[in-house]
């Protein structure tokens, strides 16, 4: 979606590779960037995957958008403008909420292993269990070993929720919204999206670098971007939703 | 355990075979000298031999296979030997009969040789039963049995009832001499005295050989009991430990090492203290007399730490049902009932925080049933997962019920927008307005969302809760409040219209009366004076109050910039006299302001008339206050207001009258007021865009408020 009054032409790079133009389907001034395609939904192969993100990448260029989640089919223009209709003042509130705005990610792991030894180390509860349980025959040994595994996890929880509220707030200035995503496996403490001003882009590269900086080796940050909204954008699950058939 | 059979296949020690000649010790000697079974078929040989007879062997049964076969001889040829090979079930072999008739006889000469042979089946016999029997009072044994003939000469058969020992068999051979009659009672009598012999050492050997199974049987059990990591115990009855394993004795036995090196107090006492409580717990359990277990508290003498044992203790019996003592195991079940400890007390937290949060989750759900709005709760990805059925209403719970409906649509999208906006932003609070439709009704309603964040322990938001309040209801009073409004000012205007009309036809002849009673004043008579001055005092209070109502219309007046400070210096330096001589003290505030676009006549008029009501509302005299100031910046007045405050301490004004004050002909006056002067008040601020309140109370005074605007 993007705003746009005169239609608008992006070239034949469609999806589905029979090199289909893309071009723009309005409703006032709002339009829908589209391409002609059979009425199926499209496999998320690589292939299909790489085609929707070079039509957004070639929009966004130009243009302030909301991303349309990936296989978003309608039977025909029409049925495209009634939506565009049906939801017009939400898009140009959101178009207007992203407009110059930029999406960032950043992931943050650990070595979940050395933060441990660590905490064996540093945290005195644990470290005193954990020196009692070496020492002692090792007849009763399980449960306590099972205590520890607790105290351990728990730690490790606080730990890591320390240290993200911490990269918040270091980049909580420089950027105008951000998004915590779950975390995957065992290793990542910290999945999120920042929503930029585009204006402040090195302004946040420089906050993401002094954060990294700080915690030196012990925590590994994965900075991508820019990536389109769509952390921030909603709206289009219900268009997907709409467009099943 | 080895066969009496096997034994007898082995070759025979050559030391043992003593030549006839030599002179020997007596028979019943040689065999007594016999140390084991296998030594004793060699010296009967020889001694049947020194009876006379020249050829003589053994051949036994072997019960594992049925086989009969040579096992001893004396001067026999192995050719000859071998035609005696035989089997227990061979039909018709007179040797094989013999065995089984359990009866000497002779065998005339046959196919298998040329002479008569004299053939004795010897069997485990004895004529007393065997120890075990009689320990076990059992008359079944199988030394009797044969002594007896009650056995048959079978493999299932030549085993023992009672001592399950597997006998042997086996049928003596004597060649007898071609000529002449040989003596067969004395070789009768050898070969029986040799059988009980032979009888003896082999149920001896019998004994010997369970003695060595045992024995490994017991290092066995032995082994299984020390490698077991519980403590097992064997006492006797008198509580005393006969045997104990190794984890056991970390309890109860003072280890010798520390014995060596000093001995300390604290491990002595925890052994017996140990020792103390398991003899306690055994005497409670031995009551029983069955398997019962126990918990028991230990103190592991090298920790120094108490551990929680489960004993289970078995009593153990002789044959005859006498008590021997006891065996005691016991699990370590310290961590297991400290688990449990834990579980438990986990348990009734659960079960006090699910009643927490039933609890809460009740009233939450009342306060949201009663709130009357609709209410959306998301999580922290903008996702709803609540909604009050009001907000169902409105947005639908079902995708295929938000699908099908176009207004649903389109009120979700806006939600979304709002709530992923509020969500990932990082205002704590927020408050909008979203314009969404009536699913019923398809209207337009418009909303006054409230929204507030939920944040989990990293600091990031798990929920956001947003409450939507209609605003039509407010909308309609705010309406209805405009439109009163406007009545109420076509009413002025009407009165106002009605009054200038009435005023301006009233007042010329008034003014014509007015000349008349001037006129007449000097052709008053003087006792008609007094009613001289009420006609004239009356008609000019009709003359004031005609006059009043033609000024509040008298529009034409032109507006211009003044300073509202001056009117008020105005005002009370014409009053003064007036407020003087009613003792009313007169404080003046009056900061600095900027210029007002107003009607100077009307604003004056305005404050001559709240400064004389003022007046009039203190007849035993008092103060009043005027304050003057600039108000930069309100809601209703973005370009700034100037102020001003009218405050007396008089007798203020009845709480019924509060409302109606402005209204026109209400005064608290009585006779005297005409019931305009707030009425025109109201209308001159009106006019000039600003607005007029009071606040009283009845004996303490009054303050009337007026804001204008600063610029127009």
């Amino acid at each position: 979606m993007i705003e746009a009054r005169d239609s608008v032409g992006f070239g034949r790079i469609g999806i589905g590779g029979l090199g289909e133009s893309v071009y723009s389907v309005h409703h006032g001034d709002v339009a829908a960037v589209v391409s002609k395609t059979p009425v199926f939904i499209f496999d998320p192969t690589r292939e299909n995957a790489l085609a929707h993100e070079h039509v957004i990448e070639t929009v966004m260029k130009s243009n302030t958008i909301i991303p349309m989640s990936f296989g978003t089919v309608f039977r025909t223009d029409d049925d495209i403008r009634e939506v565009l209709k049906s939801i017009y003042p939400s898009l140009k509130d959101v178009l207007k909420q992203m407009a110059n705005k930029l999406e960032f990610g950043l992931k943050v792991t650990w070595d979940r292993d050395r933060i441990v030894e660590e905490l064996k180390r540093e945290n005195e509860e644990i470290h005193r269990f954990q020196h009692e349980l070496t020492r002692k025959h090792l007849q009763s040994t399980y449960f306590a070993r099972m205590q520890l595994g607790r105290m351990i996890d728990k730690a490790l929880s606080e730990r890591a929720a320390e240290v993200v509220r911490e990269i918040y707030d270091g980049l909580r200035t420089v950027c105008v919204a951000s998004r915590d995503n779950k975390v995957i496996g065992d290793k990542m403490i910290m999945n999120a999206a920042f929503l930029i001003q585009k204006d402040k882009e090195t302004e946040f590269d420089a906050a993401v670098n002094a954060v990294a900086q700080k915690f030196g080796d012990r925590l590994n940050f994965k900075y991508t971007g820019p990536w389109p909204p769509y952390n921030f954008v909603n709206i289009r699950l219900k268009l997907e939703r709409g467009s099943a058939n | 355990m080895a066969t009496p059979e096997l034994r007898l296949l082995k070759p025979e020690p050559a030391k043992r075979r003593l030549r006839p000649s030599v002179r020997r010790a007596p028979t019943a000697l040689r065999l007594l000298q016999a140390e084991r079974s296998e030594e004793v078929y060699p010296i009967l040989l020889e001694e049947i031999v020194g009876l006379g007879f020249q050829r003589t062997f053994i051949v036994a049964v072997d019960f594992e296979s049925g086989e009969v076969l040579p096992s001893a001889s004396l001067n026999c040829s192995k050719n000859y030997l071998d035609r005696f090979r035989s089997s227990l079930f061979a039909a018709g072999n007179p040797v094989v009969d013999v065995l089984h008739s359990q009866r000497p006889s002779i065998v005339r000469d046959s196919s298998l040789h040329h002479r008569s042979l004299y053939c004795h089946p010897i069997l485990y016999n004895n004529a007393t039963v065997c120890w075990e029997a009689e320990r076990e009072r059992r008359a079944e044994c199988l030394a009797v049995d044969n002594t007896a003939r009650r056995r048959k000469m079978s493999l299932e058969s030549q085993v023992c009832g009672t001592c399950s020992m597997r006998a042997y068999a086996a049928l003596v051979a004597v060649e007898l001499p071609s000529k002449g009659t040989p003596e067969l009672i004395p070789l009768s009598n050898l070969i029986e005295m040799a059988n009980r012999y032979l009888s003896r050492l082999f149920k001896v050997e019998h004994y010997y050989n369970r003695m060595t199974d045992m024995d490994v049987t017991i290092a066995q059990l032995q082994t299984v009991m020390q490698s077991m990591s519980d403590p097992v115990i064997l006492t006797d009855n008198h509580y005393r430990v006969i045997v104990q394993n190794r984890a056991a004795e970390r309890f109860f036995k003072v280890p010798d090492s520390t014995i060596a090196e000093g001995l300390t107090e604290g491990l002595a006492r925890a052994v017996e203290m140990n020792n103390l409580l398991f003899s306690a717990a055994l005497s409670s359990v031995a009551v029983s007399g069955v398997e019962a277990s126990r918990d028991l508290t230990l103190i592991d003498a090298i920790e120094g730490e108490e551990m929680l044992f489960e004993a289970v203790c078995t009593p153990t019996f002789t044959r005859d049902g006498m008590p021997l003592g006891m065996v005691t195991v016991m699990r370590d079940v310290t961590d297991l009932r400290r688990a449990d400890q834990e579980l438990r007390t986990n348990y009734e937290k659960l079960r006090a925080a699910e009643e927490v949060v039933r609890q809460d989750r009740d009233r939450l759900n009342v306060i949201i049933e009663s709130v009357g709005d609709p209410i959306v709760v998301c999580d922290g990805s903008a996702k709803v997962v609540l909604l009050d059925p009001l907000a169902q209403n409105l947005f639908g719970i079902s995708e295929r019920e938000i699908l099908s409906d176009t207004v649903r649509v389109k009120n979700q999208a806006q939600l979304d927008a709002y709530v992923t906006a509020f969500t990932f932003g990082f205002a704590d609070k927020e408050s909008g307005i979203l314009k969404l439709s009536d699913p019923n009704t398809k209207q337009e309603i418009e909303y006054d969302t409230r929204s507030g964040k939920i944040y989990d322990e990293r600091g990031q938001v798990a929920f956001t809760v947003t409450v939507l309040r209609d605003l039509t209801a407010l909308r309609r009073v705010e309406q209805l409040k405009v439109e009163r409004r406007m009545l109420e000012i076509e009413k002025f205007a009407a009165a106002g219209r009605l009054a200038a009309t009435i005023a301006h036809e009233v007042n010329n002849p008034m003014e014509a009366i007015k000349n008349a009673i001037y006129l007449l004043a000097d052709s008053v008579k003087t006792d008609a004076q007094p009613i001289y001055d009420i006609l004239k005092s009356e008609t000019e209070r009709v003359a004031r109050i005609v006059r009043q109502m033609l000024g509040l219309y008298r529009n034409n007046e032109q507006v211009k910039p003044v300073n509202i400070n001056l009117l008020v210096e105005d005002t009370i330096l014409l009053l003064n006299r007036q407020l003087q001589r009613s003792n009313i003290d007169v404080k003046t505030k009056l900061r600095e302001l900027p210029d007002a676009v107003v009607a100077a006549d009307q604003l004056r008029q305005v404050l001559s008339n709240l400064v004389i009501n003022a007046k009039d509302s203190m007849p035993e005299g008092g103060t009043l206050q005027i304050r003057t100031r600039h108000v930069h910046h309100s809601k209703e007045y973005p370009l700034g207001s100037i102020r001003l405050l009218v405050a007396d301490t008089g007798s203020g004004i009845p709480k019924e009258l509060r409302k109606t004050v402005f209204e026109p002909f209400v005064t608290t006056k009585g006779e005297k007021g005409t019931g305009l002067g707030l009425w025109i008040v109201r209308g001159i601020i009106g006019n000039h865009g600003g607005k007029i309140s009071v606040k009283s109370k009845v004996g303490k005074g009054t303050v009337f408020k007026i804001e204008l605007p600063a610029v127009r």
